[in-house]
């Protein structure tokens, strides 16, 4: 940070108000009496799990959005359809071979596709190995087994994957030279149009997702004399979350087409000039945003353990807020907005129980204000094109 | 010639006889989140209308609508069903879908029978609104005697669902008598479609209570359940009859397990011997006729839907007539109607039957999969001061 | 003018004409319930296009608008047996006694209004209309500072807040909290009110819409630098747009509080936003006719669409998906080859094809399988109509049906401007040019021997 930066008005703005903060905090939790380290500990657990879902879901908004420009309103519904995809993975199978063989040779054949044109695989031997891979792989676990958590995963993300790359192909792909607001309105329309058919096809009904795994036991351990409950899934969220963020940084700055997706980013005609293929770029930047927030439905419903086909509303506005507020665009900005929402909404809560009513209300009411003041976000580059 | 004219005057006689119909609407939660409740509700309807598929000569159509869970849907319902000039409307299932259809149907003129609302409001509108089910002020009382006397609970958390009428009005019900009983209680607050409870958990966390009473539904009661026995609470939790639905044990498994909840009442509950036995006849049939039903369909949601259309058949027969006024004043004068849920007097009332009977159950759960309602015993709510 | 202006009037006759034939008619009932929704949602919808459609701005919160008229009149018109505590449970006692428009008509000594139900609604909307106006002020303040899809993401949120504020326990006081507000008198949601609430609205921003403002507008749809440097003032024009705009969705609002007789947030949530967008992006953004005709087509299927959901033996299922998956398939061919695109099929739109006829081949193959033979009801799918709808619309033909243009006396009985006159046939060198246009030589023939 240079020297200009940290005595200009808005820092010494940012650096009261975090005092305030901290003071308001601590006059809270001294009028509150009740609230034990212990409590403390809970509401971190718990804010660490949700943050990470969050920041899972705002990585595929901030993604999108730094490369077309485009707020896509349904990726709230590919969370969806990613904790749907795990659900169908986990109770349907073992499956009539049959059937598994139809589900094997259309989802396989499509992801094949998909894989091939996304990721530059034209050399015929690693195309027959990949394909090998897939049908076999697909076929073995739909047709024989009964699936686990973490094998629903893994297959719902790369099914959920597609799924967005299937959307980008059919209803943003059209509108690429488009003005901006037709593209958001076809976005509100493909959202309205998946939650309603996943309406159609998965039911209306809440459905509950028992995965009745030892994430879900009951565990808990002690800090002076009060117990601090958790489940398993309080720590595995962080950790898969971690993971996949490593992976992610690893893609983007390592290999050709991470740096490929970072030049389209930066200014798509340029890298076009340059060669890039933006076609691809952008059906791989919604296959990643997708598979992300798969992970992130699949965690979502272990953790809540029930689905249902408007699942991905609230979760997909409150990603959508924590990608503005750590400045949309860029990624560790949605990391950090994910996390920043997160531990506001459960502190936020469990010091005020009274204001729990207006939960949902805090993320737009933080939306509009970051929009309205620094539309940049907290990491961004200061966009003057916005104001 | 003659012959001719004599066939065609006996078909067309045949034909008026075919075409007229006695028109019945059906305002039911047939998708949405009470989706479960309401297909129950209308198979009882089915095999009901199976049972007694005419009245005065003519054929009894059913008209069947969907009000999707939403108020507005239910107003739909109630509008298009006075466009369609029906004789009554059998539903909505919960009062919060009810209430909305009362008021255009009272306005309209048409009978309109709620199979299971419980808030005292839907009745009260006007003399056109009758309902199936007892009211919430029995059921908040009769859980609260149970609670505090029985369990002996002296401090009772309440948790309500604030966007919904009947779980509301519910809980208002058992706060009262709670209170007068003696016992403190402490009311948290959750909107439709909660999934996260841990602000609630943590208010009652410091209060410490003996008891849960927990009046709202099953999309918001499994991960309540879920969450409440993750945390460490393991009071025992007393429900009420929106609990009444496989979601419940399924959306959370084992959390379930010996929870505790008020219902309508099934065949082995009701006391009236000769009410009984009807009941048993009708769940014989009603897995005759229903494929693919499973024992957890059959409850007091499917006996409240098929006496609904029982006694709306029984009105007209009673009154002669297809005449919606006429039928009206007969089912507000029925006494003692032999129906599978009980017998059933509207007369004197404002719409509520008198004498209904409120059962206990509990849930025996292993999992989601193998789970179990036991019914524990039945209270009449003439009992209930 | 004089021609127009009687024809107009002509057909606003004919129509109240048949209005009341209508009205008159047994059965009608559903159809006139159809034509109130389609003057109620007409409201909001050319409500709507005066900032989408006019004025450029994309604006999300149109719902939020729609809510505050809604509760304002539900709680101004509330009656007397409305109010007492059991039926609105939450509402605070002074809400319950001051908020009362009877009450303030006679205090104010105007018995004459208090005494007309249809007098009170006139002020209750209007004060809604007012209401809703002063948010729409708020709302419309971001946009001097922001464009684009930014500027319809605050609108949005603004539209959600106001949306979920009813609901918090605090404001509940006002609104009856999350139960919503029962037992509103329904006068005002009647075909004649509704219809003539229709009439004024159309015809005020009709006059809005073709004077300085309206071009006003529509100079800053276009080029915004530009219109401020011709001297328009954007800050005053914009938040003005979004104050009329707004006004007439808080009156849209109350007449569907007083249809519905009952309000609460989940009646006024972002589908309804979504719903009047389909409908003016349908019609055409930017023209009144256009919002009108979109709002009347959308609103037909939302209420004649029923038929799609009810219940159906699973095969029907099958074959309408092929169906639909055939016909969209042939349909993107004939709009390539329509508009000389190569190739004419697309690997995309192949998918299509081959889905349509796989389905079509489970059902030939499987018709009397018993998971086929069940009966299934596809609810949500007049939603899913809608939305897919848009996406052709936003895909195939962005400007609608009616794009900008509106509707003229001058299409029908103006003179045809594609076929040129006499005048314009002299004028025009090479039609009156011998040399080059043998029918003008023999023109001149004919002439010159009369």
């Amino acid at each position: 940070m240079t020297a200009s930066k940290l005595a200009s008005r808005s820092t010494l703005f940012t650096l009261l108000a975090g005092l305030l903060l901290v003071v308001l905090i601590g006059w809270r939790i001294a009028m509150l009496g009740d609230y034990t380290f212990a409590r403390i500990v809970q509401d971190f657990l718990n804010a660490l799990t949700l943050g990470s879902l969050y920041a899972l879901i705002a990585l595929g908004y901030t993604m999108v959005y730094g490369i077309i420009r485009l707020i896509n309103f349904a990726h709230g519904e590919i969370f969806m359809l990613g904790s749907y995809f795990a659900f169908y993975a986990m109770t349907l199978t073992p499956m009539h071979w049959g059937l598994a063989l139809l589900i094997t040779v259309l989802l396989g054949g499509t992801v094949l596709l998909v894989l091939r044109s996304l990721f530059n695989l034209e050399e015929p031997k690693r195309t027959a190995a990949l394909a090998l891979l897939i049908f076999a792989g697909t076929f073995f676990l739909l047709a024989f087994r009964n699936m686990g958590w973490i094998e629903a995963l893994l297959l719902s993300m790369l099914a959920t994957g597609v799924a967005g790359v299937l959307l980008e192909a059919v209803a943003y792909r059209p509108l690429r030279g488009a003005p901006r607001e037709s593209m958001l309105i076809t976005a509100i329309a493909a959202s309205f149009f998946l939650q309603n058919m996943g309406q159609l096809l998965f039911g209306p009904r809440v459905q509950g997702f028992n995965a009745e795994t030892i994430l879900n036991r009951p565990l808990n351990f002690t800090i002076g004399e009060e117990t601090v409950y958790y489940t398993g899934i309080l720590i595995v969220v962080p950790t898969v979350t971690a993971v996949l963020l490593f992976v992610l940084n690893l893609f983007v700055s390592r290999t050709k087409l991470g740096k490929a997706m970072r030049a389209t980013a930066q200014d798509a005609e340029v890298a076009q000039m340059m060669g890039v293929n933006v076609n691809q770029v952008i059906a791989l930047t919604f296959f990643i945003g997708s598979i992300l927030a798969a992970a992130a439905g699949v965690m979502y419903a272990i953790r809540f353990g029930q689905i249902h086909p408007l699942m991905g509303l609230i979760p997909g506005i409150k990603a959508f807020t924590a990608a503005v507020i750590g400045g949309i665009g860029s990624l560790p900005g949605a990391v950090l907005g994910g996390l920043l929402l997160g531990f506001i909404e459960i502190y936020v809560v469990s010091l005020f129980p009274t204001l729990s009513a207006y939960k949902d209300v805090f993320a737009f009411v933080l939306l509009i204000l970051i929009l309205l003041f620094r539309p940049s976000g907290l990491v961004g580059e200061d966009l003057t094109e916005k104001v | 010639m003659r012959k001719s004219l004599l066939v065609a005057a006996l078909l067309l006689i045949a034909g008026s006889l075919g075409l007229a119909q006695v028109k019945i609407g059906i305002n039911l939660e047939l998708s949405g989140r009470f989706a479960a409740i309401g297909n129950q509700t209308l198979n009882g309807i089915k095999v009901a209308n199976l049972q007694t598929p005419e009245v005065l000569g003519q054929k009894v159509e059913l008209v069947i609508c969907d009000n999707e869970t939403t108020r507005e849907g239910s107003i739909a319902c109630a509008q298009r069903f006075v466009n369609e000039g029906v004789i009554g409307v059998l539903g909505a299932i919960s009062s919060s879908m009810s209430i909305p259809a009362a008021e255009v149907l009272q306005d309209a003129g048409i009978i309109m029978i709620s199979t299971s609302s419980t808030n005292p409001q839907t009745t009260q509108i006007g003399d056109f609104i009758f309902r199936m089910a007892y009211t919430d002020d029995f059921q908040g009382k009769l859980a609260a005697a149970y609670v505090v006397g029985d369990l002996g609970a002296k401090k009772v958390a309440v948790f309500r669902q604030i966007d919904d009428d009947y779980s509301y009005g519910l809980a208002g019900f058992f706060d009262q008598t709670a209170k007068k009983l003696g016992a403190k209680t402490l009311i948290q607050d959750f909107v439709a479609n909660t999934v996260d409870f841990t602000a609630q958990l943590n208010n009652i966390r410091s209060f410490k209570p003996d008891a849960i009473y927990y009046s709202g539904f099953c999309a918001e009661g499994a991960p309540f359940m879920k969450q409440l026995r993750e945390q460490g609470f393991a009071q025992q939790v007393v429900g009420a009859d929106a609990s009444d639905d496989p979601q419940c044990p399924e959306g959370a498994g084992a959390a379930f397990d010996g929870y505790i909840f008020t219902g309508f009442a099934t065949p082995n509950l009701i006391a009236d011997p000769a009410a009984k036995k009807r009941a048993e006849a009708f769940k014989q049939k009603y897995f005759e006729v229903i494929k693919n039903a499973k024992p957890g369909d059959f409850n007091g949601f499917v006996l409240a839907g098929a006496d609904s259309y029982n006694v709306l058949v029984a009105a007209i027969k009673a009154a002669g007539t297809t005449d919606v006024k006429a039928v009206r004043d007969a089912l507000g004068n029925m006494e003692h109607y032999p129906g599978v849920s009980g017998d059933i007097t509207y007369k004197g009332t404002d719409g509520t039957p008198k004498d209904r009977t409120i059962g206990f159950y509990k849930y025996e759960v292993k999992s989601a999969s193998d789970w179990k309602k036991i019914e524990l015993f039945g209270k009449s709510t003439a009992e209930v001061q | 003018m004089m021609r127009n202006t009687l024809l107009t009037l002509a057909t606003v006759g004919l129509a109240i004409l048949g209005l009341y034939l209508l009205t008159q008619a047994e059965g009608s009932s559903g159809l006139l319930s159809a034509l109130t929704l389609i003057f109620i949602w007409g409201i909001a919808a050319v409500s709507l296009n005066l900032i989408n459609g006019q004025l450029g701005i994309l604006s999300l919160g149109h719902h939020g608008f729609m809510l505050i008229g809604g509760y304002v009149t539900a709680l101004l018109m509330l009656p007397e047996k409305e109010r007492a505590p059991f039926r609105t449970r939450l509402l605070s006692d002074w809400a319950r006694n001051h908020l009362d428009l009877d009450k303030w008509l006679r205090g104010a000594g105007l018995d004459f209004i208090a005494n007309s139900i249809d007098l009170k609604f006139v002020v209750a909307l209007f004060l809604a209309g007012l209401a809703a106006a002063v948010v729409g002020v708020i709302v419309g303040a971001p946009s001097l500072r922001l464009k684009g899809d930014y500027l319809a993401i605050v609108t949005f949120g603004f539209g959600e807040i106001i949306r979920l504020l009813p609901n918090a326990p605090e404001v509940a006081a006002l609104t009856n909290g999350p139960l919503g507000i029962k037992g509103i008198p329904g006068d005002a949601g009647t075909v004649w009110w509704t219809f003539f609430a229709f009439l004024f609205v159309l015809w005020f921003l009709t006059r809005l819409k073709f004077s300085s403002y309206g071009r006003a507008f529509e100079g800053i749809r276009e080029d915004e630098i530009a219109a401020e440097a011709m001297g328009v003032n954007l800050a005053y024009h914009k938040v003005l747009a979004f104050t009329i705009s707004a006004f007439f969705a808080g009156v849209a609002g109350g007449l569907y509080a007083s249809y519905l007789q009952s309000v609460d947030t989940q009646t006024f949530n972002f589908f309804v936003t979504f719903f009047l967008l389909v409908a003016i992006s349908l019609g055409g953004l930017g023209s009144i006719t256009g919002a009108v005709l979109g709002t009347a087509i959308v609103v037909l299927v939302r209420i004649y669409g029923g038929f799609l959901e009810k219940p159906y033996p699973a095969y029907v299922g099958y074959l309408g998906g092929a169906v639909v998956m055939l016909s969209a398939f042939a349909f993107s061919a004939y709009i390539r080859k329509a508009r000389r695109l190569r190739p004419v099929v697309e690997t995309k739109h192949l998918i299509f094809g081959a889905l349509g006829v796989a389905l079509l081949l489970v059902t030939v193959l499987f018709r009397n399988e018993p998971w086929m033979t069940q009966t299934v009801q596809f609810f949500g799918l007049r939603k899913i109509l809608l939305a897919v709808i848009l996406i052709l619309i936003m895909i195939y033909r962005r400007e609608g049906i009616m794009g900008r243009a509106e509707f003229s006396w001058k299409l029908i009985f103006g003179p045809r401007e594609d076929i040129p006159t006499e005048e314009q046939r002299k004028q025009d060198a090479w039609l009156s040019n011998p040399d080059l246009n043998p029918d003008a030589a023999k023109k001149e023939d004919d002439d010159a021997s009369a």
